[in-house]
């Protein structure tokens, strides 16, 4: 089932996508369309393939069968980077050297296709870190910050890339209540920017006004992909036709949250 | 001191490799990779011993060597299922053991000259070596100033390298290179055992004190240039290898700053228990 949104083209299209580690398939014929101006979030238990998907939307992993297409072309042939700004969970060597807020965000604005000025650049990550409201802590080092101040660094590097597709993984997780809002607010002003937004959660909580489609994964295909007012009595017949675990029931009430 | 033409040559490839190997190194600290240029400093050895055996220019061969080992640590790592560290130990031991027997097979006095470019020699620098490293020193500059934003942004994280579209493979291959270039800068007066040790330990001494990746290279840099004219000018007067005393000078920096911080960390926070109201 594909939500179609008003005359556009969708800004990243996944046609029969399936991807396998070791012969073990993990994702199997996915098709889904993202539109821009519209969020979306992919949700589903632990080791249902969330982050799987959104790496391979992003060209991280092999593709075993399918393909991706990102504004239209192929992702092998898809070259400007600049308009896609993604969010890890965290940085993978952010702890060794001492890195400034202000160096993490501006390495974000590295695009062998496109140059900017140091002027234009620091005028994009201030702008971005206030948006986050942690522009007071530019020259800090970023190990300095908590869990949650981190994550905000994090979304804030994919502000300053003014992209217009935005993928983040978990973009909440570990924020308190009072910085999610602030979280929230700058992702809501991405979408009425035109942005397509695509985002990993556990908890529908914070976003519940602003998901326009809810994909959920379950058993390596998409379970249920619809609006967010179906998916109670979705999530149930997902529970009760697919055979899921009690874990996974549990997860999936906390998405309902 | 400085009215031997030797020493001073001896100084200005000092300046050179103080300056740039911690340059190098804060990106390999970053990446997790502080013992690269060990390895490398290893395979440059093989370089030396085929220079023996084929009575071609020692810097010159170390330098075709190092960097042909720097491609073949990336393909194994990239291609195979290898892991890194493993990769650089099956490349570190071959290194080494080809060394020691072109050397070996080269005879004469070429195990006595080997010592030099282990240890690193005062008197071992040449004219023309004072040219190549020169040379080597401008290209790694050129290099830096060219792709350090995106070897930045890969060392922080690669998968978002990958996402900005830059060539991660390329990019650490180009690292990679760059170590190798920089053992062979540091041959002559670190030498190959203990060069490694000069990318590595002014980038753990600068960091006791900074707060970001810029200020961490340019002070480790200075560090770099200190204590490789310092060890240098040590190692004249007492007769005493320079690489080891070069190194030995870093690790006493280091364990310095490191010492210092600590105390200034500790009485930083005793005041901030005494500002505290006391609850009872």
């Amino acid at each position: 089932m594909n939500l179609t949104s008003a005359n556009d083209a969708p800004s990243i299209s996944a046609r029969h996508l399936c991807v396998s580690f070791d012969d073990i398939s993990v994702l199997s014929d996915i098709n889904l369309d993202f539109y821009p101006g519209k969020t979306s979030a992919i949700l589903g238990a632990n080791g249902s393939g969330k982050t799987t998907l959104i790496r391979a939307l992003l060209g991280l992993l092999p593709v075993h069968e399918g393909s991706v297409e990102i504004h239209g072309q192929i992702l092998e042939n898809f070259k400007d980077w600049h308009r896609v700004a993604y969010v890890p969970q965290k940085l993978i060597n952010s702890a060794t050297v001492p890195v400034s807020v202000f160096e993490t965000v501006n390495a974000a604005l590295v695009f062998p296709s496109q140059k900017m000025s140091g002027k234009e650049k620091k005028s994009q990550v201030l702008s971005a870190l206030a948006q986050v409201g942690l522009e007071h802590r530019a020259q800090d080092r970023l190990d300095e910050l908590s869990d949650g101040q981190q994550r905000r660094v994090l979304l804030a590097r994919a502000l300053a890339t003014k992209a217009d597709i935005y993928i983040l993984d978990e973009p909440t997780a570990g924020v308190d209540s009072a910085n999610q809002v602030v979280l929230v607010s700058a992702i809501r002003s991405l979408v009425a920017k035109g942005s397509c937004v695509i985002m990993i959660t556990h908890e529908l909580g914070p976003f519940k006004h602003d998901i326009d489609n809810a994909i959920v994964l379950a058993n390596g295909g998409v379970a249920y992909h619809g609006p967010v007012a179906n998916l109670p009595s979705e999530a149930e017949s997902i529970h009760h036709n697919l055979g899921t675990t009690n874990h996974s029931t549990t997860n999936q009430a906390r998405l309902l949250d | 001191m400085l009215s031997y033409e030797f020493m001073q040559r001896a100084l200005i490839a000092a300046v050179i490799v103080g300056l740039i190997a911690p340059l190098v190194g804060v990106f390999l600290v970053q990446r997790r990779l502080a013992l690269l240029g060990d390895g490398m400093g290893h395979v440059a050895i093989a370089g030396v011993g085929l220079a023996f055996l084929t009575g071609t220019e020692p810097v010159i061969t170390a330098l075709i060597v190092s960097i042909l080992g720097a491609f073949i640590l990336e393909l194994v790592r990239n291609k195979s299922k290898t892991a890194g560290d493993l990769a650089l130990a099956l490349i570190f031991y071959g290194g080494i053991s080809g060394g020691v027997l072109l050397t070996s097979l080269a005879g004469g006095k070429a195990s006595t000259a080997l010592n030099q470019y282990l240890f690193g020699s005062l008197s071992t620098v040449s004219t023309q070596d004072f040219i190549s490293l020169g040379f080597a020193g401008l290209l790694l500059i050129a290099i830096l100033i060219k792709f350090g934003n995106q070897i930045f942004a890969m060392s922080l994280d690669l998968e978002t390298a990958r996402v900005q579209g830059i060539r991660v493979t390329a990019m650490s291959t180009l690292l990679t290179s760059m170590a190798a270039v920089t053992v062979v800068v540091g041959m002559r007066t670190v030498g190959l055992l203990l060069v490694s040790a000069i990318m590595i330990v002014p980038v753990a001494a600068a960091q006791q004190l900074t707060h970001s990746f810029k200020s961490t290279g340019l002070l480790a840099s200075a560090i770099g240039v200190l204590c490789a004219t310092g060890g240098l000018t040590i190692s004249f007067y007492v007769d005493v290898p320079p690489g080891p005393t070069i190194v030995l000078l870093s690790l006493a920096i280091f364990i310095l700053l490191a010492l210092t911080t600590s105390s200034l960390h500790l009485r930083h926070k005793n005041e901030i228990q005494e500002q505290a109201p006391h609850t009872h």
